[in-house]
């Protein structure tokens, strides 16, 4: 299963820069089996993005009201939540949802899409990322083999997801249940080093 | 209201012109075929950029302009980077200047082909959008979509990634790609030219409406080339001048009814237009060999005044972009540095370039630690923008008597004929039309 993480958003906008900055984290890191691509603008070129992929998560700034440095993990496209970076207004006209019905009527292979989201408390340009979006992105690099782990088990019984994590919150990326049997709570590799499964990440051309 | 007059007056309302990039809003109310109000308001915030730029390093320049759009993020390096040299004295070598047209070919690529096939074909082809075109002509969308891909491929190359370029800096670029990179992208670059002759095919065959307004186009213009980053300003109205002098020439005036500039003459207080149509009527002698030829076959009387016909235009340009794009990757030759060397101190300059849109002015002046002290961008859009106006008031009365729904389709083509890019002057378009 081909998993692309895409980190979207404007890194010259404060916490608007959140999923980049987390992508090129991850790409720093260097050791995984995930494709890692940025986006910092949405548009149809989201369209070649789906043929490389079987599942995308797309990491990018939301505001949805919830605490900043909340993570929502939920399936895409969503009524509820709307990531910043993939609204077809900043794409001239070209968000996920377009891109995705023009994907399908081509005839074109659509795969799974999930956000990432962060909440984020400014995105003034030339403003510095927040400190609770700033520890939010701490949360995500640290826990991110799990997530990956987490995507890769998924069942079509899980969908559609809509999980939401509060700063407080220390469960991300929770617990997931498939078909008859749960894999426990999946904490970050700082709390649980011995029962954590690194996912380890590649990057890919 | 009698009857009668109830039949004579209308309003067309349209909440959300679609098929353009941003949002804006457009209300008519027409009595008895005579335009009595009509209202294109762009509700923008203030002009943003040009604030942030203030203090900022002129090196940053380039990297912060580029975020206005992501689908021309090029011409505003490239206006940017120009304005610069002029302030600083920098004078790049022929290599730079190349490869500065290449990244140009590539913007026009990308940027034509989405606006043809995506935003304003589904217009001619009976389609309310681009996915349900898709649906019936899946063959020619994909067409569409593989000559932008091709555009974003060499934009890559050059600039390090298709959206918001990072390699473009004062003096040239932080890295000159390796010829042997370019010529890769032959076979792309080739198909891409037969590719788009089919366009200009397809595009040709389309009903246009009949409206001939009289314009005063412009364009930037150079002396042999089909203009890009160079040289004058000229205008089928008589002005030759140099972009030194574009803001005497050329007024911004705030407009009550919408927070967006809209351009005139200084001197007339008329408006003009620039873009696709501008350049190919003021410089058609100087497209390549295959795009002028194709130009001359395809059915159009040039100079061509009908705004509708501006994806002809737009077509037109693509086999001029995928033609000049296999010239250059040709004759690049790797320079020995990729940027020009030069001393930082204060000082002013502008340049005009242009975009897919048309002319994109900036101007910029630098303090002696080359620090932004002052910055002014005018894009194409907001240059259109009165201009647009002035076409719908003469469409207006020409339709007046059609039902609302085809009053609201023909205002919505003649818009995005403009191939307008609101969201560089983020701007907010929603059209209403008032029937009394």
């Amino acid at each position: 299963m081909r998993l692309m993480v895409v980190g979207c958003g404007n890194q010259m906008a404060g916490d608007d820069r959140a999923g980049l900055e987390i992508l090129q984290r991850l790409e720093a890191q260097a050791d995984g089996d995930c494709i890692l691509r940025a986006l910092p603008q949405s548009g149809v070129e989201l369209l070649e993005l789906f043929r490389e992929a079987d599942v995308m998560l797309f990491i990018d700034a939301v505001e949805s009201g919830a605490p900043a440095g909340s993570l929502h993990i939920l399936s895409l496209p969503s009524a509820e939540v709307k990531p910043r970076a993939l609204q077809s207004i900043t794409g001239h006209g070209w968000g996920l949802q377009e891109a995705l019905d023009l994907a399908k009527a081509l005839g074109r292979r659509i795969p799974k899409t999930f956000l990432l989201g962060i909440e984020l408390a400014s995105a003034l340009p030339g403003a510095p990322t927040s400190p609770g979006v700033n520890r939010a992105i701490d949360r995500v690099v640290r826990s991110f083999p799990m997530l990956v782990t987490w995507l890769r088990n998924l069942s079509a019984q899980d969908l559609p997801i809509s999980k939401l994590f509060t700063p407080g919150d220390d469960s991300f990326p929770g617990t997931l249940r498939t078909g008859e049997s749960e894999i426990g709570t999946l904490r970050g590799v700082e709390d649980a080093p011995e029962t954590t499964v690194k996912a380890p990440l590649t990057r890919h051309a | 209201m009698t009857d009668e007059a109830a039949k004579n007056e209308k309003q067309v309302k349209v909440e959300y012109l679609t098929r353009v990039e941003g949002e804006g809003g457009l209300h008519i109310r027409i009595d008895n075929g005579e335009v009595r109000e009509l209202k294109l308001s762009i509700f923008e915030p203030p002009r943003f950029f040009e604030g942030f730029l203030r203090g900022r390093s002129y090196q940053e320049v380039p990297d912060i302009t580029a975020r206005i759009c992501g689908i021309c993020p090029v011409a505003y390096q490239m206006s940017a980077v120009h304005a610069l040299e002029a302030a600083l004295g920098v004078k790049p070598g022929p290599e730079i200047r190349l490869l500065r047209r290449l990244l140009y070919c590539a913007e026009w690529m990308e940027s034509h082909a989405l606006h043809i096939y995506l935003l304003h074909a589904p217009d001619f082809l009976g389609y309310e959008s681009a996915v349900s075109l898709a649906a019936d002509y899946p063959q020619e969308v994909e067409r569409g979509l593989r000559l932008k891909k091709i555009g974003n491929a060499v934009l890559e190359l050059l600039g390090g990634r298709a959206t918001h370029p990072v390699s473009v800096c004062v003096g040239g670029f932080y890295k000159a790609p390796r010829k042997k990179d370019l010529l890769k992208l032959r076979p792309d670059l080739e198909w891409g030219l037969e590719a788009s002759k089919a366009t200009l095919r397809l595009v040709s065959g389309f009903n246009f409406p009949e409206f001939n307004p009289s314009y005063e186009f412009v364009s930037v213009s150079h002396p042999t080339e089909y203009p890009m980053n160079e040289y004058r300003i000229v205008s089928s109205g008589g002005i030759d001048i140099d972009p030194t002098d574009f803001e005497r020439v050329f007024l911004e005036e705030h407009v009550a009814r919408s927070t967006a500039l809209h351009s005139v003459r200084a001197d007339t207080g008329t408006s003009y237009f620039v873009g696709p149509l501008a350049r190919v009527n003021l410089n058609f002698e100087k497209l390549l060999p295959q795009a002028k030829e194709a130009a001359r076959t395809c059915g159009v009387t040039w100079p061509c005044t009908n705004p509708f016909k501006g994806i002809i235009a737009r077509s037109v340009e693509l086999i001029q972009a995928f033609e000049e794009a296999l010239f250059l990757v040709d004759a690049y030759e790797e320079p020995e540095r990729s940027r020009a060397e030069f001393k930082v101190h204060a000082g002013e300059g502008c340049a005009a370039t242009e975009a897919p849109r048309g002319v994109l002015y900036h101007r910029y002046r630098l303090n002696d630690q080359g620090l932004v002290e002052f910055a002014k961008i005018v894009p194409p859009t907001s240059q259109n923008l009165r201009r647009m106006e002035d076409d719908l008031r003469l469409l207006v009365p020409e339709v007046w008597q059609r039902s609302e729904a085809e009053i609201t389709h023909v205002c919505e083509n003649l818009v995005r004929s403009y191939d307008p890019c609101i969201s560089c002057s983020t701007h907010f378009l929603k059209l209403s039309i008032d029937r009394r």
